[in-house]
């Protein structure tokens, strides 16, 4: 061969060595960086993290093939088997478990909603792109069906378009928690780990019953626990707890509505009870109670006290007459009704709880303090996170759930600004209930029983649109990577060959 | 020529990194111009950085590109594209990375990257000039910066004070013996109030969700009753402002952290001033209260609303100066500790608490926490001016050294080489007229310099009956100077 020619073809190879290579692996990335982007997953995301992850094992093969072999052939074969293998592997791999898993998804959905049992068989069928199920509660004879909103298998692949991701199907499905969320104020996950009076937060304690039980309601997500089992102050659940709060409201109240009870006024009676109880007793008289709650206790320095309110209308109510335009409007007011300066006399005498209550008496207004002091205690009790709640000594298993699950969905959220029930079905308001937003109407907002499952199935999706998208490139790509390797490894072969004839031509020493 | 070439690459050069520069002190001009007095240097990061960027490939470039270099002119114009493009757009590339979650962090959330990048960096620094300019303005309103000598016009002083700088010792602050002689010192001790005395002596986690939107009711009387603590690590202990003790147990206990005002009785001073979660947020909290008013009957078929309309009808101060008086009573220790203004749309009938920042002369806890920190807020923003023409012109300077590079003669040199080392190939095969041992000598002795080829290696690890086949092949090249050998031979022969 005339070593001239040789010296040519030596950079042409060289050229297509490299344009080989970059036919393989980094154009696979960049498309499927593009769909990916396009789908809304994000760059940085599941189904990029995959192809990434073949791309280094496969490099690494390389690197160790450099190491123990010179034979170019077989660099090319192995390198291009193992890229085969891992792309290949995973998309068949998903194309077992994927329907498997848009199956379990189906059942769960399905189990979750009818409240089946272990008994109780699940038969899915595919119809018109979804899973319907064909369920047998245990026992019975006749079947009854259950339609799904979960898309079968090929109606995800057909959904996945093949140069923009299925970032719209999956947006679809998302978007039911995106207003779950929305309606009451929370986040997709849980956070918030404070305490007003700096106690400590943490994971959920051993129940005080010794039983080794963890003392926890509603899931349990990282450290959020107070040390009475509550969760802690800065507390805002995510859409699971939401889910598992509501769902517990709805559940307990439909259980007493068929035993033809109300869950509201047995709720009532057994904290009643509660109060009189020996346990209770006991509880209240110990140490670890007075100490917060009892005269001088700790957490006073957190609650608008008797004392604090007596404080608060010795400085108001001075001030409120001494004030010259206030003066000036009672005296516009008494030339209405001669009896609104007996009213303002009572008032101007207020120092205490006890002279408002007096004064109300004049307006014909009968309240004691007892009254006063629960409106005040609705509004700014605080639950010291050292002392256990009255809810918990309620002896009923489902009763003290529900007590639990309102307290959160009401008073809680009331405090943090996200109400998840109101009693009132009618006019309720649930939601961002703060200073200056008043809420959505329950009425008009509040989500079903059948909403709720589907969001809960539709967050066992995790990554699943991901993989899929990962899936496509990986099928298209596994024949293209292993041919890009070959003839990169071809190439290369051809160039190092006309390199040594090259160099040995112009007296080089070749490089050993 | 020569000289033609030689202008024409001061030109190319003049229009690469100095334009940068130059197009990056445009773009900051107006920053530079109207803040350089207040924050300095600060303001000038986005310029410093082109420049210093300029002075690197300005070091580097003569290194390169040197006469004695024994690398190839398209060797070193490959290096010297490599600077702008790493030093630029791989700048660029790391910071569009990384920085989000640093600017998220270390403004505790309060500005994000999307908030800089792309023009908004420019929406940002008008933002933070507003601040200043604000504060400012409402500071001579209240008093706390007083009217210099000769100037009566309150738009006067205002520009005044806007323009002196930050740091300029005040003539008139100087002479009243203020505890402050200079903006910048009374910017500190506001923000000293609002911070220690305010923000991080409110109990967590009420103050969070006040600031996060989640202003409830039990989250109002929490941050109104629970006892607050101002924390000795949050304050400036050597501040005039500050008034501690120091415990026997070696602790501090902040007494007072004192907050400058005005008022005509006794001029300029220090006073103890408590904050309200209002003040915290700055801004107004509507209370829709107008249905309520308007739906709740009081006196026959008259509402509430109707109530305060007739009132309004008869005196229509009246109704105005209660809310002021209220918000007096309110401003009582006992009760809020601040004043909260009441404002009353007599349209609608809602209420709105008005917070008492303008009428005290400072923002919101987070504005006045990005104006304590407005220099670093400036050299964020200048920053960021540079990174669309840092990506831009990483292409472009790599374009104009391209350019460079031919009017360089890389492209002759690159034809010398080849034909160098062709000859030297030429002088390796081509046939050799009689041979004489001599001659035969000297043509084996011809120095060869080793040509910069690279790609190929060859085992070092042969097998005998390997060594013993390239031993053969050399045999033969040495024996046919005229290359015949190498028709049809396969190179995979050397490792057989």
């Amino acid at each position: 061969m005339n070593a001239k020619k040789a010296y040519q073809k030596q950079n042409i190879f060289r050229v297509l060595k490299i344009l080989s290579y970059l036919a393989g692996y980094p154009l696979c990335m960049v498309l499927l960086l593009q769909a990916a982007y396009a789908s809304g997953f994000g760059t940085k995301g599941y189904a990029v993290e995959i192809l990434l992850g073949a791309w280094v094992l496969v490099t690494v093969v390389q690197i160790v093939m450099t190491l123990i072999t010179k034979s170019f052939s077989a660099r090319a074969v192995s390198v291009s088997l193992v890229s085969i293998v891992l792309l290949l592997g995973f998309s068949v791999y998903f194309d077992v478990t994927g329907p498997k898993q848009l199956q379990s998804i189906a059942e769960s959905y399905v189990r979750d909603y009818k409240q089946l049992g272990e008994g109780d068989t699940v038969t899915l069928q595919e119809e018109d792109g979804y899973y319907v199920a064909e369920v047998l509660l245990e026992g019975e004879e006749e079947t009854f069906t259950v339609k799904t909103d979960i898309y079968t298998y090929d109606k995800c692949l057909a959904e996945i378009k093949p140069w923009s991701g299925g970032g719209s199907i999956a947006g679809s499905i998302g978007s039911l928690e995106g207003r779950f969320c929305s309606v009451y104020n929370i986040g997709g996950s849980s956070r918030g780990s404070d305490n007003t009076d700096g106690s400590e937060v943490g994971p959920a304690r051993e129940k005080r019953d010794g039983s080794g039980e963890l003392e926890y309601w509603f899931g349990e997500t990282g450290d959020v626990y107070s040390e009475n089992g509550l969760y802690n102050d800065a507390y805002i659940p995510g859409t699971n707890q939401a889910i598992e709060i509501l769902l517990t409201i709805y559940h307990t109240q439909a259980q007493y509505k068929e035993m033809g009870k109300d869950a509201d006024e047995e709720l009532e009676k057994a904290l009643l009870e509660v109060e009189s109880s020996r346990e209770w007793l006991d509880y209240v008289a110990s140490e670890e109670y007075q100490s917060v709650y009892g005269e001088g206790g700790t957490a006073y320095k957190y609650m608008l006290t008797e004392e604090r309110m007596d404080d608060l209308l010795a400085a108001l109510i001075p001030g409120i007459f001494e004030a010259e335009s206030i003066s000036d409007l009672l005296g516009i007011a008494t030339t209405f009704s001669g009896s609104i300066q007996t009213y303002v006399d009572a008032f101007k005498q207020v120092k205490s709880v006890d002279d408002a209550i007096a004064a109300l008496g004049t307006l014909g207004l009968s309240v004691d303090k007892q009254q006063i002091m629960d409106l005040v205690n609705s509004l700014a009790w605080y639950q010291m996170p050292s002392v256990l709640p009255k809810m918990y000594f309620i002896e009923d298993d489902d009763l003290r759930t529900y007590a639990y699950a309102k307290y959160y969905a009401e008073d809680h959220g009331a405090t943090v600004g996200s109400v998840l029930y109101a009693e009132d079905q009618e006019n309720g308001k649930i939601g961002k209930i703060t200073m200056s937003d008043s809420g959505v109407s329950i009425k008009d907002n509040a989500f079903s029983e059948e909403d709720m499952y589907k969001i809960r199935a539709n967050r066992l999706y995790g990554n699943f649109f991901q993989k899929m998208l990962a899936r496509r490139y990986a099928y298209y790509f596994a024949a293209f990577t292993a041919l890009a390797f070959l003839f990169a490894y071809f190439f290369g072969y051809k160039q190092w060959m006309n390199a040594v004839i090259v160099k040995k031509a112009a007296g080089i020493p070749v490089k050993r | 020529m020569k000289v033609f070439k030689a202008i024409l690459r001061v030109l190319l050069h003049l229009i690469a990194y100095p334009a940068m520069v130059a197009l990056i002190l445009y773009l900051n001009w107006d920053i530079i111009d109207g803040q350089f007095v207040n924050y300095g240097i600060f303001t000038l990061v986005g310029v410093l950085i082109a420049a210093v960027m300029m002075l690197v490939f300005y070091i580097f470039y003569p290194i390169i590109t040197r006469k004695k270099s024994k690398k190839s002119k398209l060797c070193q114009t490959v290096c010297v594209i490599l600077i702008p493009v790493l030093s630029l757009a791989g700048l660029w590339a790391g910071c569009d990375r990384y920085l989000p979650d640093f600017i998220s962090d270390a403004t505790s959330g309060t500005i994000s990257y999307e908030d800089l990048a792309e023009n908004n960096w420019k929406t940002r620094a008008q933002v933070n000039a507003d601040l200043i300019n604000d504060f400012i303005a409402m500071n001579v309103q209240i008093g706390t910066l007083p009217f210099p000598i000769g100037m009566e016009e309150e738009e006067e002083v205002i520009q005044y004070y806007q323009t002196v700088g930050l740091d300029t010792e005040i003539e008139v602050l100087v002479e009243e013996e203020c505890p402050y002689k200079t903006i910048n010192e009374l910017l500190a001790i506001q923000y000293q109030s609002i911070d220690g005395n305010g923000y991080t002596a409110f109990t967590d986690p009420w103050i969070g969700f006040a600031n996060g939107g989640r202003l409830t009711i039990p989250c109002l009387i929490h941050l109104i009753l629970d006892k607050r603590t101002v924390n000795p690590k949050k304050v400036d202990l050597e501040s005039p402002a500050v008034q501690y003790t120091e415990n026997d147990d070696g602790t501090i206990t902040v007494d007072q952290v004192l907050f400058a005002t005005y008022d005509e009785e006794n001029g300029l001073y220090l006073a103890d001033w408590q904050w309200t979660v209002l003040d915290m947020t700055g801004e107004n909290t509507e209370l829709a209260l107008g249905d309520t008013l308007k739906g709740v009957k009081v006196l026959g078929e008259m509402t509430i609303f109707d109530l305060i309309q007739m009132v309004y009808g008869l005196n229509d101060d009246l109704i105005p100066n209660v809310l002021n008086d209220v918000s007096m009573i309110i401003a009582d220790e006992d009760i809020a500790g601040s004043e909260i203004y009441i404002q009353y749309d007599s349209e609608t009938g809602n209420l709105a608490l008005v917070p008492a920042n303008t009428a005290r002369g400072v923002h919101g806890y987070m504005k006045m926490a990005w104006l304590d920190s407005n220099g670093l807020i400036y050299a964020l923003v200048t920053l960021f001016s540079v990174r669309n023409v840092f990506i831009a012109f990483a292409g472009w300077i790599a374009f104009i050294m391209l350019l460079d590079a031919g009017l360089r003669g890389v492209c002759k040199d690159e034809k010398q080489r080849r034909k160098k080392y062709l000859a030297q190939l030429d002088a390796a095969v081509k046939p050799q007229a009689p041979v004489e041992p001599e001659e035969e000598e000297e043509r084996v002795a011809i120095p060869v310099t080793p040509a910069p080829l690279s790609g190929c290696k060859v085992s070092n690890s042969l097998s005998d009956i390997q060594r013993m086949n390239r031993e053969r092949i050399e045999r033969q090249i040495a024996q046919d100077p005229y290359g015949n050998v190498y028709r049809g031979y396969n190179v995979r022969d050397f490792y057989r």
